[in-house]
């Protein structure tokens, strides 16, 4: 087995610096909490909430760090193209599981077509886990009107499994081991996905010119979305996404991510280093590894390969949840996947950057947790506090008064704030000075966006730390959500449905609203925002779903669908599915000659 | 008729019956990787296993 290829200067400057400005945050917001604790003297519950906030904070400083490091702009590189000679052999992953057959080969139909369009020669393999023997005999049928419409015999394929072992990764390794031996590179894509055929040329170019590139992840970019919450995540992903996929291109250097579809894998180097075993013992943490895509990045790094994202390469598209209940059963299945990373974190052979991206991935969900136990730590604090004593010394004529410490908690509170939306105004000046802004709407439109993206995730906020803290403590107490299908396409939500879901999170809010009022009172205007949404609950899980105008969070996709948009919307419109909401201008492409 | 009926309640599902629909067979070998240390024998059953020869095996 190769070495793990070392990391350049630059990406160890870039992750020292990172780190630095982590750690200084989080000792900043640590000195504040116990300057404004030790006014009535130090205890357990003081020791408890500064390293919850250190640890917290940390995290936060983190994450504007990533957005920090991504600012500046890329270098422009000429992106090579494909070499002379034979043609590589690539082949499309298409896994699907109890999908829609209509928009799935809807989907497939409109990449073939642009694939040709690019002249690029690639075979596309449908890689079915569908159990339902109805929902197979649907696929089959789609199958059918898709080699009808593109020609595709002898390049198109479908196969069933009998067996699901392994769900996805098992799924990709089962057409590996199979048929593997075919081809040069496999595009690994979701259900959801669309690429343009310019982007697949592109990365095959680029696998081509680097033969030490194992993987290369693009940064796809969610469209279609209709509501609230979708439209939200749908600009933020547009908006903020490349900035902060920069700056972890930048931090994690040839040590990238995979982020299990939207890719493109030398299939030798993904081989020899990335079958999966199952892990002992049972699940959540045991058995098949759930976050598959993280671990074959960390194991294609482990075997000398070099995983690389570039969120450069156009073309890369993905559908996004619509709803905060779609969000939260995705987490779920997230959190349960990272936290068995757990086990990983030794594994033999890894990068250190490996097992430390583990470790975020772990963080990620956990923090969520630390958050809830720092409230629950400082509402403790202040009831077991003593009462202020006005005449520390005898025969005082005049009583002391503790000192005030609301500059302190306001400067900490403000601190950890900026530190959630520093990141996003930088981005939109950045935006704007660059002229990207122009894109989303105009300076003006975008920074409306950002200003109600910061509000709503403000609102959300305290629900998804909820459904996380339920989802993490659901997997230490040794619960197996398992891996459902995605419901993709479910959209609008009733208040009945929200109540359903989001009346326990209303409990809670109460309930501590309730709780810190009796005992705490000083404290309940500092917990209200975080109270009220739980409070509201249903009506936030109903409202944002709904479906909302282009008003707000406009998007460059919307303005100028891509090509491959308007051929899916196209097709799926000839085929009697949903036909695309606004007229779209015809589509052209530059031509490619074949290779 | 439905998005559905249009293209999945096509007669033809014979045609995809032949085997040009299977991808290409071309084995490649996937040898599984390691991600756990083995555990370390606990040292009862490592002096059980001096004492009792079956314990051995």
């Amino acid at each position: 087995m190769a070495k793990p290829l070392p990391p350049d200067w630059r990406t160890v400057a870039t992750r020292t610096l990172a780190l630095t400005l982590s750690l200084v945050a989080a000792l900043a917001a640590t000195v504040l909490l116990i300057e404004a604790a030790v006014q009535d003297g130090r205890d357990l519950w003081d020791v408890v909430r500064s390293s919850l906030i250190f640890v917290s904070t940390a995290w936060l400083a983190w994450g504007a760090a990533l957005a920090f490091t991504g600012l500046a702009p890329a270098r422009p590189v000429a992106a090579p193209d494909l070499a002379a000679g034979p043609a590589p052999r690539t082949v499309v992953l298409v896994p699907i599981c109890n999908e829609d057959p209509v928009t799935t080969f809807a989907r497939i139909a409109a990449m073939d077509q642009s694939i040709r369009a690019a002249g690029v020669e690639a075979d596309i393999a449908i890689l079915s886990d569908t159990r339902d023997a109805g929902g197979a005999l649907r696929e089959r049928h789609a199958y059918v009107r898709l080699l009808q419409i593109t020609g595709g015999t002898g390049r198109i394929f479908y196969r069933r499994r009998n067996d699901n072992r392994g769900r996805k990764a098992g799924n990709v390794e089962d057409f590996i081991r199979r048929s593997g031996g075919a081809y040069d590179y496999a595009v690994i894509l979701d259900a959801d996905s669309l690429m343009e055929g310019g982007a697949i040329r592109t990365m095959i170019a680029r696998m081509q010119a680097d033969p030490k590139l194992g993987l290369l992840q693009t940064l796809p970019r969610i469209i279609g979305a209709q509501s609230l919450f979708g439209r939200a995540v749908q600009f933020a992903a547009a908006f903020h996404g490349p900035v902060f996929t920069r700056g972890l291109a930048r931090m994690q250097g040839q040590t990238g991510p995979f982020w299990g579809h939207n890719a493109i894998v030398r299939l030798r180097a993904f081989a020899e280093s990335c079958a999966l075993p199952e892990l002992s013992g049972k699940p959540p943490f045991g058995g098949h590894i759930l976050s598959h895509d993280y671990v074959e990045a960390a194991l294609l790094a482990r075997a000398g390969w070099a995983v690389r994202v570039d969120p450069a390469i156009e073309g890369s598209f993905e559908e996004g949840p619509e709803n905060i209940l779609a969000f939260a059963r995705r987490d779920r299945r997230w959190a349960q996947g990272n936290l068995q990373h757990i086990r990983l974190l030794l594994a033999p052979g890894l990068p250190m950057w490996s097992r430390f991206v583990f470790l975020q991935g772990i963080f990620a969900y956990l923090v969520s947790v630390l958050w809830g136990a720092f409230m629950i730590a400082s509402i403790v604090a202040t009831i077991k506090a003593p009462p202020p004593d006005y005449f520390p010394e005898p025969h005082l004529l005049f009583p002391v008064f503790p000192s005030d410490r609301t500059k302190e908690i306001t400067t900490l509170v403000f601190g950890i704030a900026g530190l959630l939306v520093l990141p996003k105004v930088a981005i939109l000046t950045g935006a704007i000075l660059s002229g990207r802004a122009r894109g989303f709407g105009g300076g003006l439109k975008a920074g409306l966006s950002v200003l109600v993206e910061i509000a709503l995730t403000s609102i959300i906020a305290p629900l998804m730390l909820m459904y996380q803290s339920r989802a993490v403590m659901q997997v230490f107490a040794g619960r197996d959500g398992g891996w459902p299908a995605n419901q993709r396409g479910e959209g609008s939500l009733t208040l009945g449905q929200g109540v359903q879901a989001g009346l326990w999170i209303s409990a809670v809010g109460v309930a501590a609203l309730v709780l810190v009022a009796q005992v705490a009172p000083e404290l309940t205007l500092w917990l209200t925002p975080v109270c009220l949404p739980m409070v509201v609950a249903p009506l936030i899980i109903a409202l944002t779903s709904r479906a909302i105008g282009r008003s707000v969070f406009a998007v460059p996709d919307e303005a100028a669908p891509a090509p491959v948009v308007r051929r899916y919307h196209a097709i799926l419109a000839d085929w009697g599915g949903t036909a695309p909401a606004t007229p779209e201008p015809p589509i052209r492409e530059a031509g490619h000659a074949p290779v | 008729m439905s998005a559905h009926e249009n293209v999945t309640g096509q007669a033809g599902i014979d045609a995809v019956e032949a085997p040009f629909w299977a991808p290409p067979e071309a084995p490649l070998d996937m040898p599984h990787q390691v991600l756990e240390r083995a555990r370390p024998v606990p040292f009862l059953d490592r002096l059980l296993s001096l004492v009792i020869p079956r314990a051995r095996a």
